[in-house]
Protein backbone atom coordinates (compact mmCIF):
# COMPACT_ATOMS: atom_id res chain seq x y z
CA UNK A 1 0.00 0.00 0.00
CA UNK A 2 2.17 2.99 -1.01
CA UNK A 3 2.12 6.38 0.44
CA UNK A 4 1.53 9.68 -1.22
CA UNK A 5 2.41 13.39 -0.73
CA UNK A 6 0.49 15.15 -2.06
CA UNK A 7 1.69 18.96 -2.18
CA UNK A 8 -0.53 22.06 -2.76
CA UNK A 9 0.71 25.09 -4.66
CA UNK A 10 -0.82 28.49 -4.52
CA UNK A 11 -0.22 31.14 -7.09
CA UNK A 12 0.09 35.20 -7.75
CA UNK A 13 -4.18 34.65 -8.09
CA UNK A 14 -4.78 32.49 -5.25
CA UNK A 15 -5.18 29.22 -7.61
CA UNK A 16 -4.06 26.54 -6.18
CA UNK A 17 -2.49 23.32 -8.17
CA UNK A 18 -1.07 20.21 -6.75
CA UNK A 19 1.57 17.88 -7.38
CA UNK A 20 1.93 14.41 -6.16
CA UNK A 21 4.59 11.76 -5.33
CA UNK A 22 4.47 8.08 -4.30
CA UNK A 23 6.69 6.42 -1.47
CA UNK A 24 7.03 2.86 -0.37
CA UNK A 25 5.07 1.98 2.86
CA UNK A 26 8.11 0.97 4.43
CA UNK A 27 8.56 4.64 6.11
CA UNK A 28 7.71 5.47 9.79
CA UNK A 29 5.70 8.03 10.68
CA UNK A 30 8.81 9.73 11.92
CA UNK A 31 10.46 9.22 8.54
CA UNK A 32 7.00 10.76 7.22
CA UNK A 33 7.21 13.87 9.33
CA UNK A 34 11.14 14.55 8.68
CA UNK A 35 10.21 13.76 4.69
CA UNK A 36 8.33 16.31 4.66
CA UNK A 37 9.60 19.71 4.98
CA UNK A 38 12.50 17.77 2.91
CA UNK A 39 10.65 17.40 0.33
CA UNK A 40 8.33 20.89 0.58
CA UNK A 41 11.84 22.40 0.30
CA UNK A 42 13.21 20.40 -2.52
CA UNK A 43 10.12 21.47 -4.60
CA UNK A 44 10.51 24.93 -2.97
CA UNK A 45 13.40 25.86 -4.74
CA UNK A 46 12.21 24.68 -8.28
CA UNK A 47 8.85 26.58 -7.90
CA UNK A 48 7.60 30.39 -7.96
CA UNK A 49 4.16 29.54 -5.84
CA UNK A 50 3.92 29.53 -1.97
CA UNK A 51 3.47 26.00 -0.75
CA UNK A 52 0.16 25.73 1.14
CA UNK A 53 -0.16 22.17 2.53
CA UNK A 54 2.06 18.90 2.12
CA UNK A 55 -0.62 15.72 2.99
CA UNK A 56 0.53 12.20 2.94
CA UNK A 57 -2.21 9.96 2.27
CA UNK A 58 -2.25 6.35 2.53
CA UNK A 59 -3.70 4.50 -0.96
CA UNK A 60 -6.30 1.75 0.59
CA UNK A 61 -7.06 -1.35 -1.11
CA UNK A 62 -10.45 -1.42 -1.93
CA UNK A 63 -9.68 -5.37 -3.64
CA UNK A 64 -12.32 -7.28 -1.48
CA UNK A 65 -14.83 -5.70 -0.18
CA UNK A 66 -18.00 -7.64 -0.30
CA UNK A 67 -21.11 -5.70 -2.07
CA UNK A 68 -19.16 -2.92 -3.73
CA UNK A 69 -21.01 -1.60 -6.43
CA UNK A 70 -22.75 1.01 -7.97
CA UNK A 71 -26.58 1.06 -7.85
CA UNK A 72 -28.67 3.00 -10.49
CA UNK A 73 -29.44 4.97 -7.26
CA UNK A 74 -25.92 5.85 -5.99
CA UNK A 75 -25.86 9.92 -5.88
CA UNK A 76 -22.44 11.55 -4.53
CA UNK A 77 -25.00 14.73 -3.93
CA UNK A 78 -26.98 12.68 -1.25
CA UNK A 79 -24.90 12.80 1.27
CA UNK A 80 -24.64 11.77 4.73
CA UNK A 81 -23.50 14.62 7.31
CA UNK A 82 -22.28 13.47 10.55
CA UNK A 83 -20.19 15.90 13.18
CA UNK A 84 -18.81 14.46 16.30
CA UNK A 85 -17.04 15.74 18.88
CA UNK A 86 -13.42 15.42 20.97
CA UNK A 87 -13.01 15.92 24.33
CA UNK A 88 -11.91 18.87 24.08
CA UNK A 89 -14.67 19.86 22.26
CA UNK A 90 -13.55 20.02 18.44
CA UNK A 91 -15.67 19.39 16.26
CA UNK A 92 -14.84 16.99 13.65
CA UNK A 93 -17.11 17.03 10.51
CA UNK A 94 -17.70 13.93 7.93
CA UNK A 95 -19.74 13.86 4.90
CA UNK A 96 -20.55 10.65 3.09
CA UNK A 97 -21.55 11.21 -0.81
CA UNK A 98 -24.07 9.02 -2.46
CA UNK A 99 -25.68 8.06 0.75
CA UNK A 100 -27.77 5.22 1.06
CA UNK A 101 -31.74 6.15 1.19
CA UNK A 102 -31.81 2.60 3.49
CA UNK A 103 -29.98 4.60 6.53
CA UNK A 104 -32.10 7.30 7.32
CA UNK A 105 -34.64 7.05 10.18
CA UNK A 106 -38.53 7.85 8.29
CA UNK A 107 -39.37 8.86 4.89
CA UNK A 108 -39.83 12.57 6.04
CA UNK A 109 -37.00 12.88 8.37
CA UNK A 110 -33.77 14.34 7.62
CA UNK A 111 -32.28 11.93 10.89
CA UNK A 112 -30.41 9.29 10.00
CA UNK A 113 -30.91 6.03 11.88
CA UNK A 114 -28.31 5.50 14.77
CA UNK A 115 -30.05 2.52 15.62
CA UNK A 116 -29.62 0.66 12.08
CA UNK A 117 -26.57 -1.97 12.18
CA UNK A 118 -25.07 -0.25 9.40
CA UNK A 119 -25.26 3.59 10.66
CA UNK A 120 -24.50 2.22 14.21
CA UNK A 121 -20.73 0.70 13.34
CA UNK A 122 -20.13 3.70 11.20
CA UNK A 123 -20.67 5.87 14.27
CA UNK A 124 -18.79 3.68 16.72
CA UNK A 125 -15.98 3.27 14.06
CA UNK A 126 -15.48 7.08 14.40
CA UNK A 127 -16.20 6.82 17.71
CA UNK A 128 -13.96 4.35 19.11
CA UNK A 129 -11.92 3.08 16.29
CA UNK A 130 -11.48 -0.02 14.42
CA UNK A 131 -9.81 -3.07 16.21
CA UNK A 132 -6.90 -4.36 13.63
CA UNK A 133 -4.06 -6.71 14.70
CA UNK A 134 -1.80 -5.01 17.52
CA UNK A 135 -4.60 -2.05 18.72
CA UNK A 136 -7.19 0.02 17.45
CA UNK A 137 -6.88 2.60 14.83
CA UNK A 138 -9.28 5.93 15.70
CA UNK A 139 -9.98 8.66 13.91
CA UNK A 140 -9.09 12.29 15.46
CA UNK A 141 -8.89 15.50 15.05
CA UNK A 142 -6.43 18.12 13.53
CA UNK A 143 -5.27 18.10 17.34
CA UNK A 144 -4.86 13.93 17.78
CA UNK A 145 -7.71 14.13 20.11
CA UNK A 146 -10.33 11.30 19.35
CA UNK A 147 -13.70 11.61 18.95
CA UNK A 148 -15.98 10.86 21.94
CA UNK A 149 -19.60 12.18 20.99
CA UNK A 150 -21.77 12.15 18.05
CA UNK A 151 -23.75 15.83 17.94
CA UNK A 152 -25.69 15.08 14.69
CA UNK A 153 -26.00 12.25 11.67
CA UNK A 154 -28.51 13.73 9.01
CA UNK A 155 -28.92 13.31 5.62
CA UNK A 156 -28.16 16.61 3.07
CA UNK A 157 -27.77 17.45 -0.33
CA UNK A 158 -24.89 18.83 -1.89
CA UNK A 159 -23.99 19.85 -5.39
CA UNK A 160 -21.16 18.65 -6.82
CA UNK A 161 -21.22 20.93 -9.85
CA UNK A 162 -20.84 17.70 -12.31
CA UNK A 163 -24.39 16.31 -12.28
CA UNK A 164 -24.96 14.87 -15.80
CA UNK B 1 -29.67 4.30 36.63
CA UNK B 2 -32.16 5.35 34.04
CA UNK B 3 -34.33 2.72 33.02
CA UNK B 4 -33.27 2.08 29.27
CA UNK B 5 -29.62 1.60 30.67
CA UNK B 6 -30.83 -0.43 32.91
CA UNK B 7 -32.64 -2.72 30.11
CA UNK B 8 -29.96 -2.50 27.52
CA UNK B 9 -27.80 -3.66 30.67
CA UNK B 10 -29.98 -6.72 31.22
CA UNK B 11 -30.42 -8.08 27.76
CA UNK B 12 -26.31 -7.76 27.59
CA UNK B 13 -25.88 -9.34 31.01
CA UNK B 14 -28.24 -12.21 29.48
CA UNK B 15 -25.88 -13.07 26.86
CA UNK B 16 -23.43 -13.41 28.75
CA UNK B 17 -22.24 -9.74 28.86
CA UNK B 18 -21.36 -9.86 24.87
CA UNK B 19 -23.68 -9.37 22.04
CA UNK B 20 -23.67 -7.93 18.72
CA UNK B 21 -25.44 -4.49 17.76
CA UNK B 22 -27.79 -6.89 15.47
CA UNK B 23 -28.61 -9.29 18.00
CA UNK B 24 -29.08 -6.40 19.85
CA UNK B 25 -31.27 -4.58 18.03
CA UNK B 26 -33.34 -7.35 17.70
CA UNK B 27 -34.21 -7.70 20.99
CA UNK B 28 -34.65 -4.08 21.54
CA UNK B 29 -38.48 -3.57 22.01
CA UNK B 30 -39.13 -1.94 18.57
CA UNK B 31 -41.04 1.10 20.16
CA UNK B 32 -38.07 2.16 21.46
CA UNK B 33 -35.81 1.88 18.75
CA UNK B 34 -34.41 5.18 18.33
CA UNK B 35 -33.60 5.31 22.35
CA UNK B 36 -31.39 3.16 21.64
CA UNK B 37 -28.20 4.80 20.60
CA UNK B 38 -28.90 7.07 23.74
CA UNK B 39 -28.70 4.17 25.93
CA UNK B 40 -25.47 2.66 24.29
CA UNK B 41 -23.87 5.80 24.77
CA UNK B 42 -24.95 6.65 28.31
CA UNK B 43 -23.89 3.19 28.81
CA UNK B 44 -20.34 3.88 27.83
CA UNK B 45 -20.03 7.26 29.46
CA UNK B 46 -21.06 5.12 32.62
CA UNK B 47 -18.52 2.72 31.78
CA UNK B 48 -20.76 0.14 32.01
CA UNK B 49 -20.54 -1.05 28.25
CA UNK B 50 -17.30 -1.00 25.93
CA UNK B 51 -17.70 -1.63 21.98
CA UNK B 52 -15.44 -2.79 19.34
CA UNK B 53 -15.85 -2.69 15.80
CA UNK B 54 -13.48 -5.08 13.08
CA UNK B 55 -13.42 -6.81 10.22
CA UNK B 56 -14.32 -10.78 9.87
CA UNK B 57 -14.23 -12.54 6.79
CA UNK B 58 -15.06 -9.08 4.60
CA UNK B 59 -17.68 -8.36 7.23
CA UNK B 60 -18.25 -5.20 10.30
CA UNK B 61 -18.63 -6.98 12.92
CA UNK B 62 -19.92 -4.65 15.87
CA UNK B 63 -19.95 -5.80 19.20
CA UNK B 64 -20.58 -4.50 23.04
CA UNK B 65 -19.31 -5.99 26.40
CA UNK B 66 -20.22 -5.71 29.76
CA UNK B 67 -17.30 -4.21 31.77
Amino acid sequence: MPIEIITTVEDRSGTKGSTSVKVLDTATLAQLNAFAPLWATALNNVILGKITSVFANLIGSTFGITGNTGTVDADVEHVGKFQFRTATGNRVNINIPALDENAIAAYSSDTLDEAAPEVAAFIAAMETGVTVTGGTISPCDIGEQSIVDTLFAREAFRNSGARK
Amino acid sequence: MDELVQELMNLVNGANGTMTHATLLAAWPADKRGALPKAIKTARQLNLLTQEVKLVDGAIVHTYKKV
